[in-house]
């Protein structure tokens, strides 16, 4: 049962509890209204496949069950991550005042932290990736997604092309050795027929065969190293053309007309919370009010001591209106009460 | 006269002056009063509170005058609170002298007892201020004035002192059959409250009175919480 004393309470400070209540979703909405501005959007679509530089190996752990598109997604955002992405993204959409050297480190620190929030890659299907782009103007919102795939674009291709180099110089150095020791096997047959004659000749000699199988399978390995190493050119050339298979951008980012709508929950929300705040401050005055106040209020708060109720005896007031009532206070017309209790002796008052 | 010009007697009482007429008959009757006054044939009430400005004087003045009227039988309302004299002011006796000058001998208790016209309620003012009031509340004038008033009235009413503002209170108050002890609704603290009934340890409390009041919360909602009445 609810304490009498609580729910008198209340009611009478009910106007003062109601302020919280409302004053902070209001503030909440002023201030949002205040701080709100445009957010236009922009994004791109990319149908990818692995990234180049992801490689299995024993030395890293990989996510077999992630889809292409989540690996590039995450490569994209981790490289959003870097301070160095970041401002190279800045520079190439044009949003530096110079080159990101000319910087100092309280304008670096602004294009980073601008950049780091308006940016980011998520997938939207297997091979399907996006990358969205918020920004106060259209302008800048397609210019960061453009620029963003651009640089990252160029990584790869620079990726593809040191790797494929990192290929060639490693199957040249293969070929060389690979070379010398077919010569040498050669030298080797060559010398053997000069000191053997007719060993070439049917029915060939055992060893003359020996060595021309060895010479055989060298010129194997060597034809094999050089479709390698050809196919590591092949790659370093072609790695811009691969890249448009790996990396292929089907919708580049488009100007937006309107700017990026609010949804409904996320408009109601903060004065939702701010209410529910309100709320819980104006319950905890009132549950400290409550619990402080020692008063007599009504007959529930005799209950511990002892003693006889007789009954309650209503306020007296004048009852003139509220510019009556105002008069009377003003006068401090505090013996109406005791005119009135006075008055209840005549007979005639009965 | 100058009260029936002020108070307007014969006027009927309004609504909310009917209501609080009402509470103080049941505030009576809860008191068991009828049957104090059969077994002891005159009863002394005294009207207390924990501090001043509770209400205890307004009700001491609803009490005997609703005793005086609806039993038909002689009240005398005597102010035995020489601080506030509240009384005195209330029925334009002051500066006529008063209790105070009844037990110095100075004055005769009949000259000091003013009837309301046309009522049986008798009033009997403080008082100037006594320079010890203690010494007053004390002597044994007191009990046989209080004596003597008993033999002449059904009903002695006593406006006493508030208890933990005057030692007077503390000493008065066995002078009487019953004390009513006044709370203001939302002012007198519980603490008051039990350290005022320490100091009437031994007098017989007939009970307590939340006077001034008002039930803040609509009655559909004291239906919808269960809350007592």
């Amino acid at each position: 049962m609810v304490p009498r004393k609580l729910a008198a309470r209340i009611i009478r400070a009910l106007p003062f509890l109601l302020i919280p209540v409302l004053l902070a979703p209001a503030l909440t909405m002023f201030l949002q209204q205040r701080s709100a501005q445009d957010e236009f959007v922009a994004e791109a679509t990319i149908w990818v496949l692995e990234p180049p530089m992801i490689q299995q190996s024993p030395l890293t752990i990989e996510n077999p069950y992630l889809s292409p598109a989540q690996r590039q997604s995450e490569v994209i955002n981790d490289l959003l991550t870097t301070d160095g992405f970041r401002l190279e993204v800045a520079e190439h959409a044009g949003l530096l005042p110079g080159s990101s050297d000319s910087l100092t480190q309280e304008q670096r620190s602004s294009v980073v932290r601008v950049i780091g929030r308006s940016v980011y890659a998520d997938a939207a299907g297997s091979n399907l990736l996006q990358v969205v782009g918020e920004a106060p103007t259209e302008q800048v919102a397609v210019a960061l997604v453009g620029s963003v795939v651009e640089v990252y674009r160029s990584r790869l291709e620079v990726e593809a092309q040191r790797q494929s180099a990192v290929a060639a110089d490693y199957f040249r150095e293969q070929m060389t050795a690979a070379e010398a020791e077919l010569a040498e096997r050669k030298a080797a047959a060559d010398a053997y027929l000069a000191a053997h004659p007719g060993a070439d000749q049917v029915p060939v000699d055992r060893e003359y065969a020996l060595l021309i199988g060895r010479v055989e399978s060298q010129t194997r390995v060597v034809e094999g190293i050089g479709e390698a190493l050809q196919g590591s050119h092949l790659n370093a050339v072609s790695a811009s053309q691969g890249l448009a298979a790996r990396f292929n951008v089907l919708d580049q980012p488009a100007l937006s007309e309107h700017p990026n709508t609010v949804s409904r929950t996320q408009q109601l929300g903060m004065p939702l919370a701010a209410a529910v705040l309100g709320a819980m401050v104006s319950a905890g005055y009132l549950l400290v009010v409550f619990y402080t106040d020692h008063s007599v209020y009504s007959r529930e708060d005799l209950a511990g001591a002892q003693v006889r109720f007789l009954g309650y005896t209503p306020r007296i007031r004048r009852r003139h209106g509220l510019f009556g009532r105002l008069a009377a206070w003003i006068r401090r017309d505090r013996n109406h009460a005791r005119r009135v209790a006075a008055s209840l002796s005549g007979k005639a008052a009965l | 006269m100058a009260l029936l010009q002020r108070t307007r007697i014969t006027q009927p009482p309004r609504p909310e002056h009917r209501e609080f007429q009402e509470a103080i008959r049941d505030a009576l009757a809860a008191a068991s009063l009828g049957d104090l006054a059969q077994r002891r044939g005159s009863v002394v009430i005294g009207v207390t509170s924990p501090s001043h400005g509770e209400g205890k004087t307004t009700l001491a003045m609803a009490m005997a005058g609703l005793l005086a009227s609806d039993l038909g039988v002689d009240v005398v309302l005597m102010d035995t609170d020489f601080e506030t004299h509240s009384l005195g002011v209330e029925y334009d006796l002051a500066g006529e002298g008063g209790l105070a000058e009844v037990l110095d001998g100075r004055l005769s208790l009949e000259s000091v007892v003013t009837r309301i016209p046309n009522t049986r309620l008798y009033v009997v003012a403080s008082g100037s201020m006594p320079a010890d009031v203690g010494r007053l509340a004390r002597s044994g004038d007191l009990v046989n004035l209080v004596d003597r008033l008993k033999k002449q009235y059904r009903y002695v009413v006593l406006d006493l002192p508030g208890m933990l503002n005057s030692s007077a209170g503390r000493t008065v108050a066995p002078l009487c059959d019953g004390v009513i002890v006044v709370t203001q609704s939302g002012k007198t603290s519980s603490g008051d409250l039990e350290r005022t009934l320490e100091r009437l340890e031994g007098v017989r409390v007939l009970g307590v009175v939340v006077n001034r009041w008002k039930s803040h919360v609509p009655r559909w909602l004291e239906r919808a919480l269960g809350i007592a009445s």
